[in-house]
């Protein structure tokens, strides 16, 4: 470097705090050496990519919403008519009401399922690590296949479910699974949880394993019970993954379609929609593109606060 | 030099060689069907390009889809101006996007006169707007399939009306025998073909004839729904109620039905496999039962709709007079054992057997979801979104009453339409 320095006569040369010499930034370079331009920069190639692929399509889907859109014709600016009219539809509203439903009573059983399916396998026993695997068959079968497999075992004549409770003797007749509200959102419940269940276990199974083992020792020195250790020790090492899968949980939750579509296509009635198969009926079926977007897009306000308090949350616990 | 020169003679090369190629290998015309679950059908459907192209010189490629996935390209292709030149739609498809389609009144001036005209069903769901906008294809009638040797049994005919398909099923019940069954769950083919079919027969109607006025709320809606909840309570397993389109076919080949509605599919299915012979040969298809306002039935007619983004309308509707003639028409038929020409003259050339001749004449009753009113986005949106359906569910299951049930699918079918 001192050679260089001393070649390049005609320029003032600066020294380094190492002692090392360098020509003087030009108006670009001194603007790029400002951490919050170069940081900008660093960043654009990925929020192009964000703004033109996500960006663009959620704009494009906000426009729609405000249409009255035929498919294939031409679309006539509404403002929020789609979801005035949405909102006087019962069957839209009996659709909030079962995605709230189906949603939070899914997310919650995947939670404690999850979580017991975790504790379990985190224990040693022989057979561990082929449990370990065998445990994500459901969550790795495409979920349309399941969905058929489930509504075989729902079904009255053939169906495994009712012949075997029947077979025990904890049943008289026949349950029609997917014959009233009740029972076929259950049913729709159940086989949600039993899909996506997997995936919390396998999440907090890999969470269970970063707990330090010596917080135990000390939590056992102090007389602390299995409870105890549990509530004090591993719920609080293992919250934020738990937070994490919550919300994507919620999230694939809220906006499932293949289960529900194969079990019930909404019915009976119309009384068993959730959003995605309403927005499906909508614009597939009645070719109501506007509305139908208008009603996937009702997941967004209420998506968006979960998500937002969560990780306001869990940023404000990190700092 | 010599580089520039073989430059020159390299260029001129890869364009002679790109000309050919377009040439040789010009995009065909490209027609997107449903795939035939009958392996003869299929096997057929897919000598036509040759057969297109020998006949018209004209090059064909059919892309071959599952029937659920029709509905989706339709809207997808309609939406994107991008896809198929032409495709299959069935019910009222066309309907839903008639914007982007092409008029074919050209082709159907052609086409309309020839065998004594085209059934009435198609202008149903394919002549819209005052044009031809879906160009009838095939029809796969809805009957009623019975088992031959249980009607025995108890001593009945086929039914020719509801009150005897009612006691039929009263019957096969006592005797508890496969008993008559018919899918009332949510699905727009077979619950639906339940629904109209019963209640069309007791003079219900959805709409006015111009389309004007919500006409559900009469006696013979609630004459209908009165039928079908008796019929579920005193006839049909319970289990009808989250039945949907494969449901009735499968009991019927378990042999755990002994009556339903249903296109000629069982009959077909039960043909395939050594231990299904003798409920083969004891299936038999009656007309579907007619009430006091007559004999009414849904059906599944298919069209062939082009659209107007294609580059190739011309060879397209050179496609759907070729799917026309005659003796495609009945080779078809022949071969795919449940769908029947579109022409009312063809069907006596078509083998002289109960089934053929019952698929061929029921067609004669059949209209698109929607009927009577003209063909419109809001009879296709009722139908899509289960409005009869959902009405007959309500008041089987005793969760309203018949006045109810009707009000709420009045406001729903008001809505729709946009009529006060």
């Amino acid at each position: 470097m001192a050679g260089i320095a001393e070649t390049r006569t005609d320029q003032v040369l600066q020294q380094a705090p190492g002692g090392e010499y360098f020509p003087p930034l030009g108006p670009l370079a001194r603007r790029l050496e400002r951490p919050e331009v170069l940081g900008f920069l660093l960043v654009a190639p990925a929020l192009i990519l964000l703004i033109i692929l996500l960006g663009y399509p959620f704009v494009q889907a906000i426009w729609l919403t405000m249409l009255d859109k035929h498919v294939g014709s031409e679309s006539i600016f509404i403002g929020f008519g789609n979801y005035i009219e949405l909102w006087d539809d019962p069957v839209y509203r009996w659709t909030i009401m079962n995605t709230m439903i189906f949603t939070v009573i899914s997310v919650i059983a995947k939670i404690v399922l999850g979580l017991t399916g975790a504790l379990i396998l985190n224990q040693a026993f022989r057979m561990k690590n082929f449990f370990r695997g065998f445990i994500l068959l459901p969550w790795i079968i495409p979920s349309i296949l399941s969905a058929l497999v489930w509504l075989w075992m729902y079904d009255d004549t053939f169906g495994v479910i009712s012949r075997s409770l029947i077979a025990f003797g904890i049943i008289e007749e026949k349950i029609l699974w997917l014959s009233s509200w009740g029972t076929a959102l259950t049913s729709i419940i159940i086989v949600n949880v039993w899909r996506t269940t997997p995936f919390f276990i396998v999440s907090l199974l890999a969470a269970l394993q970063t707990v330090p083992k010596d917080q135990y020792e000390a939590a056992d020195m102090d007389g602390a019970g299995y409870l105890a250790q549990f509530w004090h020790v591993t719920l609080p090492n293992i919250k934020h993954v738990l937070i994490i899968i919550t919300l994507f949980g919620t999230i694939w939750t809220m906006s499932d379609f293949n289960i529900i579509f194969v079990l019930t296509q909404g019915g009976p009635a119309n009384t068993t929609h959730v959003f995605s198969t309403l927005a499906y009926q909508l614009a597939f079926g009645a070719g109501k593109l506007g509305q139908g977007i208008a009603v996937s897009f009702t997941m967004f306000p209420l998506l968006f606060a979960i998500i937002f308090f969560r990780l306001y949350r869990m940023r404000k616990e990190q700092s | 030099m010599i580089g520039r020169k073989c430059l020159t003679a390299f260029l001129l090369a890869i364009f002679a060689i790109s000309l050919t190629v377009s040439f040789v290998f010009a995009d065909p015309l490209r027609v997107t069907v449903r795939a035939v679950p009958v392996t003869a059908a299929q096997t057929y459907l897919k000598t036509i390009p040759a057969r297109f192209k020998k006949a018209t010189g004209i090059d064909l490629k059919i892309e071959f889809i599952p029937s659920r996935e029709l509905r989706r390209r339709l809207i997808t292709a309609a939406e994107t101006k991008a896809g198929p030149d032409a495709l299959m739609v069935v019910y009222n498809g066309a309907i839903t996007v008639k914007d982007s389609l092409e008029p074919l009144d050209d082709v159907m001036s052609d086409l309309a006169p020839k065998h004594g005209g085209f059934y009435d069903l198609y202008k149903d769901g394919g002549f819209i707007d005052g044009k031809w906008l879906a160009a009838p294809f095939m029809t796969t009638s809805q009957v009623m399939t019975y088992r031959k040797d249980l009607l025995k049994k108890i001593g009945e005919n086929p039914p020719d009306t509801w009150e005897d398909a009612l006691r039929i099923g009263k019957k096969l019940k006592a005797a508890k025998l496969a008993p008559w069954a018919e899918s009332l769950g949510s699905h727009v083919i077979d619950p639906s073909t339940t629904v109209n079919s019963i209640l069309w027969g007791y003079g219900s109607r959805q709409i006015s004839k111009d389309g004007k006025k919500i006409t559900l709320d009469s006696e013979g809606t609630r004459a209908g729904l009165r039928f079908i909840k008796k019929a579920y309570k005193e006839a049909w397993p319970k289990a009808v109620i989250q039945w949907k389109i494969l449901e009735n076919n499968q009991t019927f080949l378990a042999g755990k039905t002994g009556m339903t509605i249903n296109s000629p599919s069982i009959w077909w299915k039960a043909s395939t496999k050594k231990k299904w012979k003798t409920l083969y040969e004891n299936t038999g298809f009656t007309l579907i039962p007619k009430g006091p306002g007559g004999r009414h039935s849904t059906a599944i007619p298919q069209y062939l709709v082009v659209f107007k983004y294609s580059k190739k309308k011309k060879e397209a509707k050179e496609f759907i007079k070729f799917m026309a003639k005659e003796e495609i028409q009945l080779e078809f038929s022949r071969k795919s054992w449940m769908w029947t020409p579109t022409y009312k003259g063809l069907g006596a050339k078509l083998p002289q057997n109960e089934y053929y001749k019952v698929m061929t004449d029921q067609a004669n009753y059949a209209h698109v979801p929607g009927w009577p009113g003209p063909p419109s986005r809001a009879g296709a949106e009722a139908h899509e979104r289960f409005v009869l359906v959902s009405m007959a569910q309500r008041y089987v299951q005793g969760q309203q009453t018949v006045d109810e049930t009707i009000k709420q699918a009045v406001k729903e079918l008001q809505k729709i339409y946009n009529i006060k």
